[in-house]
C-alpha cells in the first residue's frame, strides 16, 4: 500500500480507489496528523464551495440591509448651542423642576418609596467582581463545579448594570442550589444573597416583603443581617413611611 | 428538534424578506447600539457590527443552523463575541467592556458554548477563503471547480470534467490542481491564526 503522502495527493485529486479510501479512513483513526490533513482539505473545499453558492444571497441581503439600517442607526442630530443668557429656557426648566421636586420628594414620580428604600439596602459583594474582559470564561457547562460561582460573579455584573429582573432570577438559581453537592460553593456568600434577594423582591414587588422580613428574622442567618432586617422593619413601620401609601 | 418561532427571521435572511428583516432591526438594533456605545464604540461601529452578525446568521442558516432559543440571545451573544474580538488586543478597551445580557443565565451559557463552536468554524472558513483569494487566478479557478459538486452526480467535479470545462488536457489539470492545492495548504498552515484555531 502507498504511503500517506501519496494517499493525500490522490485524495486531493479524487483518484483514490475504494480499497485505498478504506485504508486511508482506517489509518485516520490512529494517525491524528493524517486525520488533521484530510479534515483540512475537506474544510477548504467546503468553504470555497459554500462561498460560491452563498455569494448571491450575501449580496442581496447586503443591499436590503443598506435600505433598512439608516432608519435604525442614524447618528444623533448635532445640537444647536444657545447661549445660556439668551435662552429663557432655564426659567421653564426651573419651574418644571419645582413641579417635579414635590412629588419626587414623596417618592411617587420615578421610584416608589419601597424602591428608594430598597436601593439603600442593596449590598454589593465586591470581592467576587471579575474583570469583565474575562467574561467569556463563563461559557462552562452547567454541571461544572464552578458553574454556581460563575453565576455569583455574573450577579455582580447584573447588580452593576441594575438589571434587577435578571438579578432576581440569578439569585433564585443560586439560592436553590445552595446545598447542591455538585457545585463548589465555598466562595459564595449565601447570607448576603438571601439579604439582597429580599431587597430585590421589595424593589420589584413589595407585596411579600413584610413576610420575608419575618422569615429572615426567624431564620438561622447571622445577627448582622437580622439587625438589618429589624432596621428595615422599623423603617417600614415608621409613621412617615405609612403616611405616603 | 422543533425550531424556535424566531426561526422565521433566519429564513427571512436567506429569502431576503425585507419586512421581516426590518422587524429584526426594530426589535434588536437598539440593544446592539446601546451595547456598542457603552463599550467604546460609535454608531457606525454598531451599524457595521449588526450587519456583520446578520450576514453571519445568513451563512449559519444556509448551512442548516436551527434556532432552538429566542433570536435575542443569539444576537446579543454574537454581537458581544464579535465586539470583543474586534477590541481584542486593545487592553484599554477590554477593561471597559460592560456586560449587558438578559434572559436565563443557564440557557445563555449553553448558547455561549454553541456560539464558540460556530465562531471557530466561521473564523477558520474565513481564513481559508482569504488565503484562497491570494492564489493566482488560474489556481482559484481550478480549485473552485474541484470544490464544486456536479449537479447530476452530486459528487465533486472530477479532473476529467474540469479538463473538459476548461478545454485543457487531463494531465495539465491534474498537475495544476495538485500544485495549487499544495500551495494553498502551505500558506494556510504558515498563518499564525490557523495554528491558534
Amino acid at each position: 500500500m502507498k504511503n500517506n503522502q501519496e494517499l493525500i495527493e490522490k485524495y486531493i485529486l479524487g483518484e483514490l480507489s475504494e480499497e485505498e479510501e478504506q485504508y486511508l479512513r482506517k489509518n485516520m483513526l490512529s494517525d491524528k496528523e493524517l486525520e488533521k490533513e484530510i479534515t483540512l482539505i475537506d474544510n477548504i473545499q467546503d468553504a470555497i464551495s459554500f462561498d460560491k453558492q452563498n455569494k448571491p444571497r450575501n449580496i442581496q441581503l447586503q443591499q436590503t440591509i443598506r435600505h433598512i439600517e439608516g432608519d435604525y442607526f442614524a447618528p444623533s442630530p448635532a445640537k444647536k448651542v444657545v447661549p445660556f443668557r439668551k435662552s429663557r429656557r432655564w426659567l421653564v426648566a426651573a419651574s418644571l423642576l419645582l413641579l417635579i421636586a414635590i412629588p419626587l420628594s414623596m417618592g411617587k414620580l420615578f421610584f416608589s418609596k419601597e424602591q428608594v428604600i430598597a436601593a439603600s439596602y442593596l449590598q454589593s459583594s465586591t470581592n467576587v467582581r471579575n474583570s469583565t474582559a474575562e467574561w467569556q470564561t463563563l461559557a462552562v457547562d452547567a454541571d461544572h463545579p464552578q458553574y454556581l460561582f460563575y453565576l455569583y460573579q455574573f450577579s455582580e455584573h447584573l447588580y452593576d448594570n441594575k438589571q434587577f429582573e435578571d438579578l432576581k432570577n440569578t439569585y433564585t438559581t443560586l439560592l436553590t442550589n445552595q446545598q447542591n453537592p455538585k457545585y463548589d460553593t465555598k466562595e459564595i456568600n449565601f447570607e448576603l444573597l438571601r439579604w439582597n434577594n429580599l431587597v430585590i423582591n421589595m424593589w420589584l414587588n413589595d407585596e411579600q416583603t413584610d413576610r420575608a422580613i419575618e422569615e429572615l428574622l426567624q431564620s438561622d442567618i447571622s445577627t448582622k443581617y437580622k439587625d438589618k432586617a429589624l432596621q428595615l422593619k422599623q423603617k417600614r413601620n415608621h409613621f412617615l413611611y405609612q403616611l405616603f401609601e | 428538534m422543533i425550531p424556535h418561532a424566531d426561526q422565521k427571521y433566519l429564513v427571512a435572511l436567506v429569502e431576503n424578506n425585507e419586512p421581516l428583516i426590518k422587524e429584526i432591526y426594530q426589535h434588536h438594533s437598539a440593544d446592539v447600539k446601546r451595547y456598542v456605545l457603552q463599550n467604546s464604540g460609535t454608531i457606525e461601529d454598531a451599524k457595521d457590527l449588526f450587519q456583520e452578525v446578520l450576514l453571519e446568521l445568513l451563512r449559519m442558516t444556509a448551512k442548516g443552523f436551527t434556532l432552538r432559543k429566542p433570536l435575542k440571545g443569539y444576537l446579543s451573544g454574537m454581537c458581544r463575541y464579535k465586539w470583543i474580538d474586534k477590541l481584542n488586543g486593545d487592553k484599554k478597551n477590554r477593561q471597559r467592556m460592560r456586560v449587558t445580557i438578559s434572559g436565563n443565565n443557564r440557557e445563555y451559557i449553553e448558547m455561549e458554548e454553541e456560539l464558540k463552536t460556530v465562531f471557530r468554524k466561521e473564523k477558520m472558513h474565513a481564513l481559508f477563503l482569504e488565503k484562497y483569494k491570494t492564489l493566482a487566478p488560474h489556481c482559484q479557478e481550478i480549485i473552485g471547480l474541484r470544490s464544486t459538486k456536479n449537479e447530476t452526480s452530486n459528487k465533486l467535479n472530477s479532473l476529467k470534467e474540469i479538463a473538459a470545462m476548461l478545454d485543457r488536457s487531463y494531465g495539465y489539470i491534474r498537475k495544476e490542481i495538485s500544485n495549487c492545492m499544495k500551495k494553498l495548504i502551505q500558506i494556510i498552515k504558515s498563518d499564525v491564526r490557523y495554528m491558534n484555531l
